[in-house]
Formats: structure tokens, sequence, C-alpha cells
């Protein structure tokens, strides 16, 4: 289970389930309930917004609405997962996690990090990345000088390979 | 004693990790963002979040 803390004014929630439908089957039969696809919504807006998505990601995937096995339900108290969990790309860049876990000892705040987030992203795999960008975020990100610099090289080596 | 020693520190470890020994506290979702040390995180803290959960299998 994720969850997402999202700014409305840059994402909106039919974003979200844009990416979450089209990130499984929805006719996949969930194995058990601790690996089950599924939307947890937060409030009636969401709940509307989730079934309005279901029609349409099942018209999408040729599945019959009767057939999608995805479920929709409230959201129950949301748990965060030990710390090894969070940020699991990061586990390969020890210098980068390293300051993370002396920056934020616990799990909570590591997962909280929005710093922590985005490297995660940028460094981990199977995501698009725009090489530019995170080279021009690198500096507001507060890091230690080594590291900030660390980055800016690898990430201009990565924009001079797209060339 | 030594391959004893590593038998019960490998089965601790598994009970810690499948949750049966008390290991790592888990803190509940409180809505509050708890990352404030790093300038952006500090930044971001003060941004009206909206939440989102999902299970992907």
């Amino acid at each position: 289970m994720l969850s997402i803390d999202f700014d409305p004014k840059v994402l909106s929630y039919a974003d979200l389930l844009d990416i979450f439908w089209s990130a499984h089957r929805c006719d996949q039969i969930n194995s058990s309930r601790q690996y089950m696809n599924g939307v947890f919504y937060h409030d009636e807006s969401q709940k509307k917004s989730a079934e309005a998505s279901r029609a349409a990601a099942a018209k999408k995937q040729g599945v019959e609405v009767e057939e999608v096995q995805t479920s929709i339900l409230p959201v129950g108290k949301f748990t965060y997962a030990e710390g090894y969990h969070q940020k699991y790309y990061l586990t390969r860049f020890s210098e980068v996690r390293d300051i993370l876990s002396k920056t934020y000892p616990d799990g909570k705040s590591l997962a909280d990090s929005t710093v922590a987030a985005r490297l995660n992203a940028y460094l981990g795999s199977g995501m698009k990345k725009d090489w530019r960008l995170f080279l021009k975020e690198i500096p507001e990100f507060g890091l230690p000088e080594g590291l900030a610099e660390a980055l800016s090289k690898a990430a201009s080596g990565m924009i001079g390979e797209e060339k | 004693m030594k391959f004893r020693l590593i038998i019960g520190g490998a089965i601790a470890g598994l009970a810690v990790m499948a949750g049966i020994a008390p290991g790592e506290k888990l803190p509940k979702a409180d809505g509050k963002v708890s990352a404030t040390t790093l300038p952006l995180d500090a930044k971001t803290a003060k941004v009206k979040f909206e939440t989102a959960t999902f299970g992907l299998g």
C-alpha cells in the first residue's frame, strides 16, 4: 500500500487515478489482502472520482465493469512501513542514503521528506527522468556540498549521454 | 556456541521482520510532515497537501 501526499495545484487526484489504473490489470484477482489492488478513498469526492475512473479503466483494458477485481474502499489508519522499506532505490546509493538517514533517522521522517522522494525517483529505475530539471533542483535540496557536486556531475553526465 | 548465536540472531531478525518480535515502532499517519531539516523539506512542509492511498499487488 502506498500513500501519496500531493499538491492539488500541481497534480490532480484524477491524474493519480490514471497512473494507478494503467499500472495494473484491473481484472487480476488479488492473491492476498496484503497485496490487493485497490483505491482507498479519503472522502466522498475521492470515492466518486475513483468509481467514475473504474468504468473508464475497464473500457480501456477491454474488461466488463462487472469483471473488475480492483477494490474501492474507505481508507483505514495508515501505518508507515519500516525504515528499510522507505525510499528503496536509495539503498543502492550508500552515500546519499547515509546522509539522509543521519538527517532523518526514523522511517516516518524519511518517508515524509520531499528531498528523499525526489532523489529516490531520480536515482531509481523505470521512471522517466528530466536530468536538466534535476540539475536545477540539486542546490535547493540543501545537501552537503561534496554530495551536491557529485550528483550535479552525474546529472551533467546523463545530459551529455542524451545528446 | 558461535553457531547457536548465529542461528539465534537469524531467528530474532526474522521474527522482527515478520512483526512477531518487537522491532522498529511503526507510526500511524497523523497528517503532519515530520521532515523539516533540509531547506526544501521545510518549504514543502508548509504546502497544503492532499493524500491519495492505493494498493498495488
